[in-house]
């Protein structure tokens, strides 16, 4: 499954850049070809990783480019290059390293030590170093060799871990030295939960592999195009955002339309409250939903009671905040938090979370066509890492309407967002481990929220579990399990379970301890079935 | 008749009539001695012909000098009175910080540590500033400050394991990388958040203030796109009404990530503002470690002597990208580094001027860079083998002590990893 999605994506990167090299059978994408096709560019700075060809005579390194240490010749950079022995024989890709200071760059083969002018260099958003004995899937490589990097000293050098032996090789001093001592090999990411694409698109017609950003990006684009008043500002919107949602929005509709402001979210939310009460659609981007405090007032105080207060005489009903939000592997107390709770105790306001790139596009866009003010808190750890064929037409997914992703009649699971992912894993372990069919549902709808689908499956399987990364007291999983208790009373079998983020800020290195990972839920479903 | 006794009572308000603002276009007519008619107001002075004041009537604020790019010194009366031995540290710790930023940012390339922030072009505003204070002066910091940590004394290894959040980081592995503090060294724990720590600063200034013969200021550095936030506001207004004795210094550099000042703010830099809210400025060149050193002294002088506050505004470039998480060729042409790099390089103008005075061992200081690079990297090596903190610290210090739903949590937590030892990183974190 995981390999046809990265062969499916290498084909659509391929076929999307203008020049594409062979070599030995195996495509090469020139860096400029991809900055010039900024999505197939943004596709590939997906946790795989991707191959650019490059060589000495090149200035500096493709922006993200892997790199593996540091030596007395500077950084070095992970690379690839055809070696040929002496004798004529082709020995396909050894993996090796580059000084772009230095402008040298060697592999190492049978214990010599090569200098190459053109190689294929690593470039990759995310890379993460683990231990050989480490289970997790390893990332780009050759057919040979794995990429590892040698700990022996201060300096790291980067070397190939020959598949066959687990043997680690750098180069050094004109030498390839074998090395038995420490060694880390790449790996893909750490995450808590594995990205699981929809089966199903939310509509028919032509549809285009996106993942979350694109999608996003293009649900803008369409709404750009589609109603002139159309409006997007907010933090360094203008370049393409922080995390890339506006990329090329600015270029294409001029700075009048998309544009940054001052740096000051209680600003942004305000003008995004008068520019809607004068009937534009304004998109508005809060950096991080961690950030979105300074803005609390206008959006609780104002956005929210608009209509009300003024006997619906004024409304500023067109207006969409959109913020990122969630656990991201190190984001810590400051660029991790799920603060959904504290909106829904807010009436007037509506609130989303979508679990993916299609989700994330319909929803954009039936946020935008609702009469009501709403938030759209995005997981920005799928912006990159979940994927998906996503139609390219414009659609709308039911904003207060709750998804069945699976059906199982023994225990219902309640998410939203990342922790979608993490259940419907855990739904497939229950089935596995204990024989337990699980029914996943994603809330999708903070506010409001879809009583009936939720209530319908609790009154079914008589056991729930809930879970959310957020704090687990006064979360939203509280409304939902006070409501259910009202509504299901007698269907229970037992108390309704809650799997949340402990009571504590989002920690920096605790947070694998921190989240309510598929280990916690696992329990918390074992206690429920045993009660 | 009316406008007398309407004086009288402002004088017993003890608001007190002032000289007309110099900088703006004087009026048609009137007489501009006046004492204020209306409350709040600096005088009170009649027109008869509508005029508008626009931003080109006042004067631009200065940028203070003492060398220029060459190491000349443009007045010599400005020479401040640095011994060689100072000196030397101020160079050396500017070069630190510049190894430290270096050898931190690949490391945080090579998957070491998860995010970093460079301070490249800004060494001078934090090492002119901090050797101009009193060690016990409060510094709350923003996040692109470490020289001021390391001219108070802060460790190498006091960096890196707060880097890596191993079980020696004071702050226990709780916050990213970047988030320095200090209690020993009268520097507040960095927070995310933009400007909050600006109003913040403000009080402690206050409480300062009221202790008999203080002799402490509060310093509080922030960027130019923090000071569109609204804290900021708040705090300078604070600052003047309550007379509080706390330097505002404002690192302008140009960006907020990738927003050019252009789109930040409007006025003559930070600095202007601080006339609107009835306070001090002084600006600086943010690259001559000397002019930053001076103009420091200055506003510390001018904050304790008359308990008030004041804004200095430190002109500089920054070089870095944003953060390990930006690329900032997707937003400025590289050419734009040139100048900032060379001629302006904090680093550089400084050892031209120590040249000049015939204060600088170019062997010396090579061997130095040579074996604090090698100290940074070994050191580098120790903090990364170190475990990080037990993870049981993640429930610690939300409160003072550990309320019941926490020693509930913890203990449903203990349980749960016993039972599946071999899910969690145990090996990674003390026990
Ligand atoms: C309240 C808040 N909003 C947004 C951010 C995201 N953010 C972090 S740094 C930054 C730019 C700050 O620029 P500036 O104040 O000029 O400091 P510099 O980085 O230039 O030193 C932004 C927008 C934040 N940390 N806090
Ligand atoms: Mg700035």
């Amino acid at each position: 499954m995981k390999l046809i999605a990265v062969l499916l994506l290498t084909v659509i990167i391929c076929a999307a850049v203008k020049r594409v090299n062979s070599v030995e059978g195996s495509q090469v994408v020139r860096i400029e070809d991809l900055k010039a096709n900024w999505k197939a560019y943004s596709d590939a700075l997906n946790d795989d990783g991707v191959w650019v060809s490059w060589n000495t005579s090149n200035k500096g390194v493709p922006s993200n480019a892997v790199n593996a240490g540091f030596e007395r010749a500077g950084p070095c950079f992970v690379i690839r290059a055809d070696h040929t022995t002496g004798d004529g024989k082709s020995v396909g890709k050894i993996i090796g390293k580059y000084f772009p200071l230095k402008k040298l760059s060697y592999v190492g083969y049978d214990r010599v030590q090569y200098a190459k002018t053109s190689f294929e260099i690593l470039v990759q958003t995310n890379n993460v170093w683990a231990d050989p004995s480490d289970s997790r899937q390893p990332i780009a490589g050759t057919d040979n060799y794995l990429i590892c990097r040698s700990m022996e000293s201060e300096l790291h050098s980067p070397g190939r871990l020959e598949r066959s032996s687990n043997n680690c090789f750098v180069t050094q001093n004109g030498k390839e030295r074998f090395l038995s001592i420490t060694v880390v090999r790449q790996t893909r990411n750490v995450s808590h939960f594995t990205y699981q694409p929809d089966d199903k698109a939310p509509i028919e017609g032509e549809k285009q592999k996106m993942n979350m950003f694109t999608a996003i990006n293009n649900a803008m684009d369409i709404a750009l195009a589609k109603d002139e008043s159309t409006i997007l500002f907010g933090e360094d919107v203008a370049f393409g955002g922080v995390f890339r949602c506006s990329l090329n929005l600015k270029n294409k509709y001029g700075g009048e339309r998309v544009f940054n402001t001052p740096l000051c979210e209680q600003g942004i939310a305000g003008f995004a409250i008068g520019a809607a009460t004068m009937g534009a659609k304004a998109i508005c981007e809060i950096q991080f939903a961690d950030y979105i405090f300074p803005a609390f007032d206008q959006i609780v105080n104002e956005a929210a009671k608009y209509r009300y207060r003024s006997g619906n005489l004024f409304d500023c009903g067109s207006l969409t905040i959109r913020a990122p939000c969630g656990a991201v592997g190190h984001g810590a107390l400051y660029h991790s938090q799920s603060p959904e709770a504290y909106f829904a105790h807010t009436p007037g306001l509506k609130i989303v979370v979508p679990r993916g790139p299609n989700m994330a596009k319909g929803l954009l866009l039936a946020c935008l066509n609702d009469k009501n003010p709403c938030i759209v808190l995005e997981p920005k750890t799928l912006y990159r890492s979940a994927i998906e064929d996503v139609p390219l037409g414009y659609y709308e997914s039911t904003l207060g309407k709750a998804d069945i992703l699976r059906v199982g009649g023994d225990v219902t699971l309640i998410g939203w967002g990342t922790q979608v992912h993490v259940l419907r894993e855990v739904a497939e372990y229950a089935k596995k481990k204990l024989n337990v069919n699980c029914e996943v549902i994603d809330l999708v709808s903070i506010l409001p929220w879809d009583v009936e689908t939720v209530c319908h499956s609790v009154k079914k399987t008589g056991r729930c579990l809930i879970a959310h990364e957020a704090p687990i007291t006064n979360g939203f999983g509280a409304e939902l399990a006070a409501t259910i208790q009202e509504e299901c009373f007698l269907h229970l079998e037992a108390p309704i379970t809650r799997v949340c983020g402990w009571d504590t800020p989002f920690p920096h290195v605790f947070e694998t301890f921190y989240l309510p990972d598929k280990y916690r839920c696992l329990e918390g479903i074992k206690k429920l079935i045993n009660y | 008749m009316l406008s007398r006794n309407l004086c009288t009572a402002l004088r017993r308000l003890r608001i007190t009539p002032a000289r007309f603002c110099t900088s703006v276009a004087a009026p048609d007519q009137g007489n501009s001695g006046c004492d204020p008619l209306y409350a709040g107001i600096r005088a009170t002075q009649f027109v008869t012909k509508p005029a508008l004041i626009t931003p080109e009537d006042y004067a631009p604020i200065p940028v203070y000098r003492v060398i220029d790019s060459d190491g000349n010194v443009l007045d010599s009366t400005q020479e401040p009175n640095l011994s060689k031995e100072t000196l030397q540290k101020c160079f050396r710790d500017m070069v630190t910080v510049n190894a430290l930023d270096k050898i931190m940012y690949e490391s945080q390339r090579q998957g070491r540590i998860s995010f970093y922030m460079t301070n490249f072009g800004e060494e001078a505003s934090h090492i002119g500033s901090a050797s101009a204070l009193s060690s016990e002066d409060l510094v709350w910091a923003q996040y692109r400050e470490a020289g001021v940590l390391l001219w108070r004394g802060w460790t190498l290894s006091q960096f890196i394991d707060q880097l890596y959040g191993n079980c020696d980081d004071e702050g226990r592995g709780k916050q990213m990388p970047c988030h320095y503090g200090s209690k020993k060294l009268n520097f507040v724990t960095i927070s995310s958040t933009l400007a909050t720590q600006i109003p913040q600063a403000v009080g402690s200034a206050y409480v300062l203030k009221r202790k008999p013969d203080n002799d402490r200021v509060v310093v509080v550095y922030f960027g130019d796109g923090a000071a569109s936030e609204g804290d900021f506001h708040a705090a300078l207004n604070f600052a003047a009404t309550l007379e509080c004795p706390v330097i505002f210094f404002v690192r302008n550099n140009g960006y907020a990530i990738s927003t050019p000042v252009r789109e930040q703010y409007r006025g003559d830099g930070i600095a202007s503002r601080g006339t609107g809210y009835g306070m001090a400025v002084l600006r600086v060149d943010g690259t001559d470690m000397l002019a930053v050193h001076n103009g420091t002294k200055m506003a510390r002088e001018y904050c304790l002597k008359n308990n008030k506050p004041i804004i200095l505004e430190s002109m500089q470039y920054r070089l870095s990208h944003h953060s390990t998480s930006d690329d900032s060729s997707a937003y400025r042409p590289t050419e734009e580094l040139e100048m900032w790099n060379t001629t302006e390089n904090p680093i550089n103008k400084l050892k031209n001027y120590m040249l000049k005075k015939g204060w600088f061992n170019e062997d010396e200081e090579n061997e130095f860079i040579k074996s604090i690079r090698k100290q940074i990297m070994a050191q580098n090596q120790l903090s990364e083998k170190k475990q990080k903190p037990d993870w049981r610290e993640m429930f610690y210090d939300v409160y003072d002590d550990l309320p019941l739903n926490l020693r509930k949590q913890l203990k449903e937590m203990e349980d749960h990893v016993a039972r599946h030892k071999e899910q969690y990183p145990l090996k990674n974190f003390k026990s």
